[in-house]
């Protein structure tokens, strides 16, 4: 079903580490799952719409203006880095 | 300290009335709950965090506000809300390493409004990491036991709040239902469980693991108890683009009505191998006594059952991938130290943040969201959406509320199912269809089984018709008693 390689791809895309013994362990498990995902191929959906919202709900819209927000300290009081009132991450340009 | 003492035995309703009368006060009823869980949790672990201090202190307050002659429905009476919901300045992990230290900076508006409705919040429940599971077992801070039987799981991923009013904490609780994650733990710890209509209750603060089927509903031990939780909880809120924008009925209303003109669908589907006879047994027996106090009991079917697990193993896995690629240990979070440059501190922060049923259900819907597998299983998945949906809709016309098993066996032991996650995902499999059609259900003790372990019997209704599940719940409660777990 999946290869370790689609798994290392996939694991790159998710920003997860993958190594070792994981590749096969997640590739068995994931294999498994697919399986039984693939049994939805036993249905001709060709003339069925899909569904990405159950309720018959559009596009909902607020002014904008600006209304209760977070004040700069709240908004870094859970930055695991930050540095003169910015969050801080490593080094991005040399 | 017996159990009389307490107020174990009381539901929400009772308490109230008890401290609203001047019997006890907010501050002896959480007090007294404090006791309980200091001398129960070291064997039930339903709580990540319990706020001592805070609860008496909010207790006071709900005393002076009833000296002063203020009357509401909840006043004073203790509750717990699971570990995925925003209390401002209070922790929420979601049983996540990654979010072991995050301090919410605002309140959940289903928490908002439990408090205003008089609620004391004794604390923070357990649960499987970002409601990833059914059993608990995916905690990062270690599974809650059973209140039935400390060998067995409370069910997942709200285990800690069923736990919670299992045994005896508090008469209410709050979870979350992504694909049974309130309905399968009520069932496996006899209480009463509610997953409203998708866009009935604000997830405005509740962390999102799939956004178009998240829902937070009440656990109580009675089906009067989940009302007047739902009546708090329930109604529109802007801060909710999906909160839909109708009025709230009063649940009380629905509690006094009767069954006569109720047709009750048994659709064929939820009847098949793998359903241990006990269960089959009460909810046929849920089904006679209904048909007893009049309602008209009609074989239905709900022919893509089966294709449920499926669609929601992909829609599910899609959209957590997406509201999960948030922690990246930069805002908020963990941040790892080790790593090469961005990119490294993004994946060593995230695979050390993450249990392994996380990522891998991050991997699954990065997977079939990755480009040349997008139109072969999520759009695919979609599709099938809309045939389980049209299901539904066709069941509607003919009967107000369906009737099922929760789960397909009372509750199994740890260890059980961890080995195969499909086999995990398999005790979803009568609950998983309500959260993909957007619709009600109800799971209300329905037996015991002949271990002595609970077994819950499942109502669905419409889209917003909370009403006739509430209706029906409570005519079938009346028909029977059901007992306390012995702790």
């Amino acid at each position: 079903m999946l290869t370790s390689e689609e798994a290392l791809k996939v694991a790159k895309l998710a920003n997860l580490r993958l190594v070792g013994d994981e590749v096969a362990e997640m590739v068995r498990k994931l294999s498994g799952v697919l399986d039984h995902i693939n049994q939805l191929n036993k249905l001709d959906t060709t003339e069925v719409p899909p569904t990405s919202h159950v309720l018959d709900m559009g596009n909902v819209f607020r002014p904008d203006a600006v209304t209760e927000h977070f004040d700069h300290k709240l908004s870094l009081d859970n930055a695991p880095a930050r540095s003169r009132g910015y969050f801080s991450v490593p080094r991005i340009i040399e | 300290m017996t159990a009389a003492s307490d107020f174990s035995g009381d539901t929400a309703a009772s308490l109230s009335r008890r401290i609203s009368s001047g019997e006890t006060s907010s501050v002896n009823a959480v007090q007294k709950a404090l006791e309980r869980i200091a001398r129960l949790e070291p064997r039930i672990k339903a709580f990540i965090k319990v706020e001592n201090d805070d609860a008496l202190e909010e207790a006071r307050r709900a005393d002076e506000r009833i000296a002063k002659g203020e009357r509401l429905p909840l006043l004073g009476v203790p509750v717990a809300v699971k570990d995925n919901m925003l209390m401002e300045n209070r922790v929420a992990t979601c049983a996540s390493k990654i979010l072991e230290n995050f301090r919410a900076p605002y309140s959940a508006t289903a928490v908002k409004k439990l408090r205003a409705a008089g609620a004391v919040i004794l604390g923070k429940t357990n649960m499987d990491e970002f409601a990833m599971g059914s059993s608990t077992e995916n905690s990062a801070f270690g599974p809650t036991r059973n209140p039935w039987n400390v060998e067995t799981v409370p069910g997942g991923s709200s285990g800690g709040s069923a736990a919670a009013v299992a045994a005896g904490y508090c008469p209410i609780s709050l979870g979350s239902d992504t694909g049974g994650s309130i309905r399968q733990p009520a069932a496996f710890c006899g209480v009463v469980g509610l997953k409203p209509t998708y866009g009935r209750v604000s997830r405005f603060g509740l962390v999102a693991f799939a956004s178009s089927l998240d829902q937070i509903g009440p656990f109580g031990k009675t089906v009067e108890d989940v009302a007047l939780a739902m009546n708090a909880i329930g109604g529109y809120d802007k801060m909710d683009s999906t909160s839909v924008d109708r009025p709230m009925p009063d649940l009380s209303e629905a509690l006094k009505k009767d069954v006569k003109n109720f047709v009750v669908g048994l659709p064929r589907e939820y009847f098949v191998e793998g359903v241990a006879p006990e269960v089959r047994k009460a909810v046929q027996g849920a089904a006679d006594a209904l048909a007893r106090e009049g309602a008209r009991i009609e074989e239905i079917s709900l022919p893509h059952t089966e294709y449920a697990i499926a669609v929601y193993y992909v829609i599910a896995t899609a959209e957590a991938s997406s509201n999960l690629a948030r922690y990246d240990g930069v805002k908020y979070g963990h941040r790892s130290g080790g790593g090469e440059g961005l990119e490294g501190m993004y994946s060593f922060s995230r695979t050390e943040g993450f249990g392994p049923e996380v990522r891998r259900r991050i991997m699954l819907g990065t997977y079939v969201l990755s480009s040349g597998y997008y139109d072969a299983y999520y759009l695919k998945a979609q599709k099938v959406r809309t045939l389980i949906l049209n299901d539904f809709r066709e069941a509607f016309k003919k009967c107000r509320v369906i009737l099922t098993p929760t789960t397909p066996t009372p509750p199994f032991k740890f260890g059980e199912k961890t080995a195969d996650p499909l086999q995990m995902y398999l005790s979803d499999i009568f609950t998983i269809s309500t959260n993909l059609a957007g619709i009600p259900g109800i799971c209300v003790p329905g037996g015991l089984s002949s271990e002595g372990l609970p077994i819950g019997v499942q109502m669905m209704a419409g889209h917003f018709d909370e009403e006739s599940l509430i209706t029906a719940a409570a005519a079938y409660e009346r028909t029977r008693s059901f007992p306390s777990p012995k702790i």
